[in-house]
């Protein structure tokens, strides 16, 4: 058994003159909760669907779970941005074709179906029509479609969207139980702060090109912009003395924020700051994954 | 292999398991059926009575006693007693029944005429008199008509019987007097000529003639030319219609998963071939019901009529295996459509000139009935996908094809179903995920020659 749940090597695909991805390596470790961002037709979906052996690349190779895509199908889960339901099929039917699709026997499906229902706090459902469900709920029951067959690799695609806030946390939960009981989840969306709350791992890509494939910790340090944010106690205009370390300040609202150099000591920093000013609040910014993101794609489409 | 019959099975039950394929498949030609044979057997037409004076003008008044002869013989035809049929009976007249075209069963409740000889001189008042309903009709011979001339068209037209009706006078009351003038202008020339009308007419009445075909083995085999040239476009209907509805349910299924987005949670569980193939075999099973439908009314007809034999089980075997290689032909071109459009009106575009393709052999076929092994039969039998619909023509038409020519036939047809289907598949497979306006034809090849 491999550690890693998807490695892709050299992969391209093109659509005519279109090259949707180019040249991509990725791995992805078993266990893990990987965010899969881009901004809109970066190639993600295409990589997910070569990932889920619906399209195939025009070369490189996809490994996963060990074997070729079209072999670890019925190993995988699957959620696609773009939900689709029998309309006038009853919701049981659907959940037991796909079921059967992926594999499982009609007692073992049955089974499965009625615990997900339970767990996604859906009942009373199963008799009725697709159509007859409230988005969110259709958005849940695509949801236990994607988790029937007990996966060992789920790709979520924008799973949080059209779901409120109650019912985003409820499959935040169940995402992160999948993680915990050893499931690889791989999820692509474009809410960066639900990426950054969820992911232990992220993988950025733009017009195909792999800009960003790290555990997160290493992300935030490797892009740790150097910034002290700081609030008076009397929020005014204030002419600070020469602090080695400090380049610039810059005032934003109450608050003023500071920037260092590479080099600058910060906790002495910190210490002279509280020494001559009367500080409400002050902190060591963390750049966050929108931050990231935005700077890494204007980059790119700079280069 | 599991997949595939899971799709398959998951097509056919919600497609046969419907009240749509019920009542659309199932009842409404039954009842189309049932409507149309107690219309021929309790609504027979009948036209308003006849009844009035017919003016007569012929050269020395010689056809007013032969016209009044012939309408007062003029009689509905007598009511088929079907109690009364012996199985020898039964096909000819039931046959006879069938082809005869509705008016010519339309008789007037009433004729009651009388001939009226009119001078040249008072036709315009007599005209007149039709017009405002005094007379009833005026039927004007010419004064060549008693003539002997020979059969040339040019000169038939000289001696021809006119007949003037009133504006709204039924077709049924015009073609009486028709048949009466003439059979009167005929009757008046034999009678001109010295012989005795009766006795000519029986020695000219044409007699029945049966056509008996020597089959293989030496049996003999009487043969019902209308029922002959009949049943081969009956059974290329059956197949086309079959098909062509499987294929039609294929297509919209194919559709309505792409518009309904359903398509990649598919594709997710299955592969592109796999779900094809599931609902080709899906729906081929919804054919088999179908054909098995239409087939047992038309064996139900055939032994009603007790001319099974018509069709040899060895025949039986080639439509089977000629309607398998149609259905795999229209279902791998609905599935590519499908699988490249959005919407059935796209899909509409792209199909209508493959359905008519698949009429060709319809239009030609009384070419291949005539010759079936002529030039016109064997060119059009290599042209997928006209091929399984020549083949059930040229099939049960009367001369035998050759047993080389059927095997060459179906390895073609087989050959060109699979190539259909690859190149099906090759579309279906980037068809499915894309949305938005239909693939031009370049656009199509370009799909089918993605890796």
């Amino acid at each position: 058994m491999t550690d890693l749940a998807v490695t892709i090597r050299k992969v391209d695909k093109n659509y005519g003159s279109v090259r949707a991805v180019q040249g991509l390596d990725l791995d992805v470790p078993q266990g893990s909760l990987v965010g899969f961002l881009g901004p809109n037709g970066a190639g993600k979906s295409t990589t997910i669907r070569m990932i889920m052996s619906i399209i195939y690349p025009d070369a490189g190779s996809i490994e996963v779970l060990g074997a070729t895509a079209l072999q670890a199908k019925d190993r995988i889960g699957y959620l696609p941005e773009e939900r689709g339901l029998y309309r006038k099929m009853k919701i049981n039917q659907f959940l037991r074709y796909i079921a059967r699709l992926k594999g499982l026997s009609k007692h073992k499906a049955d089974e499965q179906i009625a615990w997900w229902i339970e767990r996604l706090e859906l009942p009373d459902v199963l008799s009725r029509r697709c159509e007859e469900l409230s988005k969110g709920q259709q958005q849940k029951l695509q949801f236990i479609a994607a988790v029937v067959h007990d996966p060992e690799l789920i790709i979520l695609d924008e799973p949080f969207s059209g779901l409120d806030p109650v019912n985003a946390a409820l499959l935040g939960t169940i995402v992160h139980e999948l993680n915990a009981q050893g499931r690889t989840i791989i999820f692509s969306t474009h809410v960066l702060h639900q990426a950054e709350q969820l992911c232990d791992r992220v993988f950025l890509i733009d017009h195909g090109i792999k800009l960003l494939d790290d555990p997160l910790d290493v992300v935030h340090e490797r892009y740790n912009p150097r910034m002290l944010s700081m609030e008076l106690m009397d929020p005014r205009e204030i002419d600070l003395p020469v602090i080695p370390g400090v380049q610039e300040i810059t005032r934003k609202g109450t608050c003023h924020e500071l920037h260092l150099t590479q080099e600058a000591d910060v906790q002495s920093i910190m210490n002279r700051l509280t020494s001559i000013l009367d500080i409400r609040a002050l902190e060591l910014r963390r750049p966050t994954l929108n931050d990231i993101f935005v700077e890494l794609v204007k980059g790119s489409a700079a280069s | 292999m599991k997949k595939t019959w899971s799709v398959a099975w998951r097509e056919f039950r919600h497609t046969v398991l419907t009240k749509a394929f019920f009542l659309g498949v199932i009842v409404a030609p039954l009842v189309f059926l049932v409507i149309l044979i107690a219309i021929s057997v309790f609504l027979q037409p009948e036209a308003r009575p006849l009844v009035g004076d017919v003016g007569i003008v012929s050269p020395g008044n010689s056809l007013q006693k032969p016209l009044q002869e012939a309408l007062r013989n003029t009689t509905a035809p007598p009511p088929i007693n079907i109690e009364a049929l012996t199985p020898s009976d039964s096909p000819a007249m039931l046959i006879e029944g069938a082809m005869a075209s509705p008016q010519n069963t339309v008789v007037p409740e009433k004729i009651d005429l009388t001939v009226r000889p009119v001078s040249e001189s008072e036709i315009d008042s007599v005209k007149e008199g039709i017009r405002d309903g005094t007379w009833t009709a005026l039927i004007v011979a010419e004064a060549s008509a008693l003539d002997l001339n020979d059969d040339s068209d040019t000169n038939r037209k000289d001696n021809r019987v006119k007949v003037y009706v009133s504006p709204d006078s039924p077709p049924s009351h015009t073609e009486l007097l028709e048949d009466a003038a003439r059979l009167a202008l005929v009757e008046a020339r034999v009678t001109r000529q010295g012989l005795d009308p009766a006795l000519v007419q029986r020695l000219t009445a044409r007699p029945w003639a049966d056509t008996v075909r020597l089959i293989e083995g030496g049996d003999e085999k009487t043969e019902i030319g209308d029922l002959r040239r009949f049943l081969p476009i009956a059974f290329m209907i059956i197949i086309w219609l079959t098909t062509f509805v499987s294929g039609n349910y294929l297509l919209t299924s194919t559709i309505e998963e792409k518009s309904n987005r359903v398509m990649e949670v598919l594709l997710s569980a299955v592969s592109p071939m796999q779900l094809m193939g599931g609902k080709i075999l899906g729906y081929a099973m919804v054919t088999l019901v179908m054909v098995a439908m239409f087939s047992s009314l038309a064996v139900a007809f055939l032994v009603m009529v007790s001319v099974l034999d018509l069709i040899t089980p060895l025949q039986i075997i080639l439509l089977v295996i000629y309607l398998i290689m149609a259905y795999l032909m229209v279902a791998a071109i609905m599935a590519g459509i499908g699988s490249a459009v959005s919407d059935m009106r796209d899909a509409q575009t792209l199909l209508g000139p493959v359905s008519f393709a698949v009429m060709i052999p319809l239009f030609l076929s009384p070419v291949l009935a005539e010759e079936p092994n002529g030039i016109v039969a064997i060119v059009t039998t290599y042209i997928p996908p006209l091929t399984p619909f020549v083949m059930v023509l040229r099939l049960v038409a009367t001369e035998p094809v050759s047993g080389l020519e059927i095997g060459l036939s179906i390895a073609w047809g087989f050959m060109c179903a699979l190539g259909l289907i690859w190149l099906a598949s090759r579309i279906f497979r980037v068809g499915v995920l894309m949305q938005g306006k239909p693939p031009s034809p370049l656009e199509l090849i370009r799909w089918a020659r993605y890796r």
